[in-house]
């Protein structure tokens, strides 16, 4: 008997797109995801003989990863980057020999990356769905503007929608249902997976105590899938898993010899060599350009020694090494106590590995391969989990999330509660209209609502919540939230007062474009699940 | 900046790359071609279309400029919305029409404004059923706040919340909540575990003997919640939450 492990990694941002800007700050959240994970993920499948992975696409992030002008700012990017990295390639030529070295990796390393880009055409998606072909890759959705659900639940109509969105979107990018669901931030609560069926969707993913605080006692802990009185089979992480990657006091990403994370040529060099290659306001960002190890935690960012990606590699097997020889404890372990093949879940935020975890996706390649030898632990993806299942226990998880605290603080406290005050007035409204309007035939109307379903659907992330509470780009998120409610109101007004005004109308499509496929009738279901 | 200083900016020769620069920040579409009257002519017709939509919407409105948005102090429904936070928190916000707003605030001057909290679990509620009933007696400034939190004594417990007066000694509702189940934060009690034979669709009841696999469970320590707030990168900072 052997124990199966699932990783799962969910691959998500937040819809930042500003046409009306050449460039735009938080827009490089997604070149430096695509640089540092998606990318170098691609890299590692293509070199791999063989692998079994789980990725949550989210609705938002593969809108991105598809938009032509997206693609074409990505391109700017990283020939910027790849000219700053020809002029590290010089400029450390006089400067420690480590940092040379690694000058000459970075230069080497951009340019393959914008070779992978290229040679799909810039749409990176196409490389993920060759891996979905052959099985390998198993890609499930996630809820379309990634809203955190159990703060809607109040909203029937609401939580169907973001659904019955996520899995339009998905048949949309790959051309078939998606058999699973990544719930963001794995923000459930009881009655959800209700909402699922009725969505054909077969599988989702709750956190731990979900399963341990359920309406019965599951037998077998988090080590075995449920199946949920609705027929929608769930899956619960493993903490032992998270813990000891996740961990900032054991976790592996901390080891001295790993790449230090906040020291980077945006902030190290001086002002005007640096100047052209950050935020065109002149605010200084993270390159990507990376020269110091951790070193160690207790030490001063100023402190820190030079990094090896050589040294660093080792490291990484070392850790691979050991990672799978306790996954192997583990699954002994639990054979022992179960009597039957556990299945551990192992899900993580796929931008950990490579942006946060500059060696992170290294380690998923080493520890994939291993697996493949080993004689105790199998990888798996949870359909190949569902499909070999005979007797399962039929359970009703807990509500819950993976957030801090493990509910719904995150997303709703003294810093963020006045959100709902609005998005949920925008749900009100939007479905009288809905009602109202679903037998017009009025081209402009119905753009109208299109529209001001995006909008909602746009306020609706549960990114925005989540930035006020860890306090990184509060002004930022609050921005958002706010424009796209006035975006909504305006819209609503000129609908009621019948005086739209098509340019403004065609401005918010143009600046707020997400899901063009879009139509508000979705809304005027029963919203029963 | 305002629509005049924009008008007078225009008048002021601005060289033609200002211009596009300006046009594209106002959203609007510049196409190489464009000459420098063709410029200046859309962001005049924007601005002009400016007084024609309503005071809210301002289509050249960018997101560094929209700090100081103000959004509507209220929608002028009345409607309690009672949303679970944790096993032992419950949050209630609300929105009232001007005359239940007038109404509840003279109540609140007399001291005989109520927001009421009921544990509602397994009952049809009719008003008079409840558990339990949790009584906080309204401010001007709480009503006006417009939220409140409350600390809910069981968790996995349903709740529900009323909004009204006394009058006398009787508690008059004016707004009723939606229902709201707070989590769960331990094993359940029940001694049932239910299987399916996915194959043949038998089903059974067995008798659960808790689980097999003992976890681990981690106390919640009130100072980890600052633990989330360091770090920076893709937006959020993700590296300590899990």
């Amino acid at each position: 008997m052997r124990g199966k492990i699932l990783l799962v990694l969910h691959a998500h941002l937040p819809y930042v797109h500003h046409p009306e800007y050449g460039s735009f700050l938080e827009e490089r959240w997604l070149f430096e995801a695509i640089t540092e994970t998606y990318i170098p993920l691609l890299m590692i499948f293509e070199e791999m003989k063989n692998f079994r992975l789980t990725m949550s696409f989210t609705p938002p992030l593969l809108e991105m990863l598809k938009t032509k002008d997206l693609q074409e700012k990505y391109r700017r990017h990283m020939e910027k980057l790849i000219e700053l990295s020809k002029k590290e390639v010089e400029v450390t030529r006089n400067e420690d020999s480590r940092k040379h070295k690694m000058a000459r990796y970075y230069l080497e390393h951009f340019q393959r990356v914008l070779g992978v880009f290229e040679s799909f055409g810039g749409d990176i998606v196409e490389g993920f769905k060759k891996y979905q072909r052959e099985g390998r890759l198993e890609i499930i959705t996630c809820n379309a503007t990634h809203a955190f659900l159990p703060l809607y639940q109040m909203y029937p109509r609401i939580v169907d929608t973001q659904l019955s969105v996520a899995v339009r979107n998905y048949e949309k990018h790959f051309g078939k249902k998606p058999r699973g669901i990544w719930l963001a931030e794995c923000g459930y609560f009881e009655g959800l997976e209700a909402f699922l069926s009725k969505h054909g969707l077969e599988y989702f993913f709750v956190d731990s105590h979900a399963f341990w605080f359920a309406d019965e006692q599951p037998r077998y802990g988090v080590y075995r899938p449920v199946m949920t009185p609705s027929g929608v089979f769930a899956f619960a992480r493993d903490p032992e898993s998270s813990e000891q990657i996740w961990s900032s006091t054991v976790g592996y990403p901390g080891d001295p010899r790993y790449r230090e994370f906040y020291r980077d040529v945006g902030f190290d060099r001086e002002y005007d060599y640096i100047r052209d290659y950050i935020d065109p306001s002149g605010v200084r960002v993270n390159t990507g350009i990376k020269y110091h190890k951790i070193t160690s935690k207790s030490l001063d960012l100023s402190q820190k020694d030079y990094y090896d990606i050589d040294e660093a590699m080792e490291a990484v097997e070392e850790h691979a090494r050991d990672f799978l020889r306790k996954k192997e404890k583990q699954v002994e372990r639990l054979i022992e106590v179960m009597g039957v093949e556990p299945v551990i879940v192992a899900p993580f935020d796929a931008e950990l590995f490579g942006h946060w975890w500059f060696e992170g996706v290294f380690f998923l390649k080493r520890f994939m391969e291993l697996t493949f030898e080993s004689k105790v632990l199998k990888l798996a993806t949870p359909s190949e989990v569902l499909d070999t299942l005979d007797e399962v226990q039929v359970v009703m998880p807990a509500s819950s999330s993976w957030g801090a605290g493990g509910y719904y603080d995150v997303w709703l406290s003294g810093k963020n509660d006045w959100i709902y005050f609005h998005v949920h007035e925008m749900g009100e409204k939007i479905l009288e209209l809905a009602e109202k309007y679903k037998d017009s035939c009025d081209p402009l109307t119905e753009r109208v609502l299109n529209q001001m379903l995006r909008e909602l659907l746009l306020a609706q992330s549960s990114d925005w919540a989540f930035i006020m509470t860890t306090g990184t780009s509060v002004e930022y998120a609050t921005n958002r939230v706010k424009t796209h409610i006035k975006r909504f109101l305006d819209l609503h007004e000129q609908l009621i007062k019948g005086r739209i005004n098509e340019k403004v109308l065609e401005y918010y499509e143009w600046v707020d474009a997400i899901f063009p496929e879009l139509n508000f009738r979705i809304l005027v279901g029963d919203g029963q699940p | 900046m305002q629509k005049e200083d924009l008008l007078k900016w225009l008048e002021s020769s601005p060289s033609i790359q200002e211009l596009k620069k300006f046009a594209k920040s106002m959203g609007l579409r510049v196409r190489k071609a464009m000459k420098k009257r063709d410029v200046i002519r859309i962001i005049r017709e924007r601005l002009e279309e400016c007084e024609h939509v309503s005071s809210t919407s301002v289509p050249f409105t960018t997101l560094s400029s929209s700090t100081h948005v103000e959004l509507p102090k209220t929608y002028n429904r009345d409607k309690l919305v009672l949303m679970p936070v944790n096993p032992h928190l419950a949050f209630v916000y609300w929105d009232l029409s001007e005359n239940v707003r007038n109404t509840l605030l003279q109540k609140a001057k007399e001291g005989k404004a109520i927001l009421r909290l009921y544990d509602v679990s397994f009952v049809m509620f009719n008003g008079k059923n409840a558990h339990r009933t949790f009584e906080h007696r309204l401010d001007e400034n709480t009503l006006n706040a417009k939220n409140f939190y409350f600390h809910v004594p069981s968790s996995r417990a349903v709740y529900l919340s009323e909004m009204g007066y006394l009058e006398g000694e009787e508690f008059v509702p004016v707004l009723r909540s939606n229902a709201a189940k707070v989590p769960s934060d331990s094993p359940s009690l029940s001694s049932r575990e239910r299987w399916v034979d996915l194959r043949s669709r038998r089903r059974w009841v067995s008798v659960s003997r808790g689980s097999l696999v003992k976890p681990v469970e981690k106390l919640s320590v009130l100072s980890s919640f600052q633990e989330i707030v360091s770090g920076s990168g893709i937006g959020k900072s993700t590296l300590d939450r899990r």
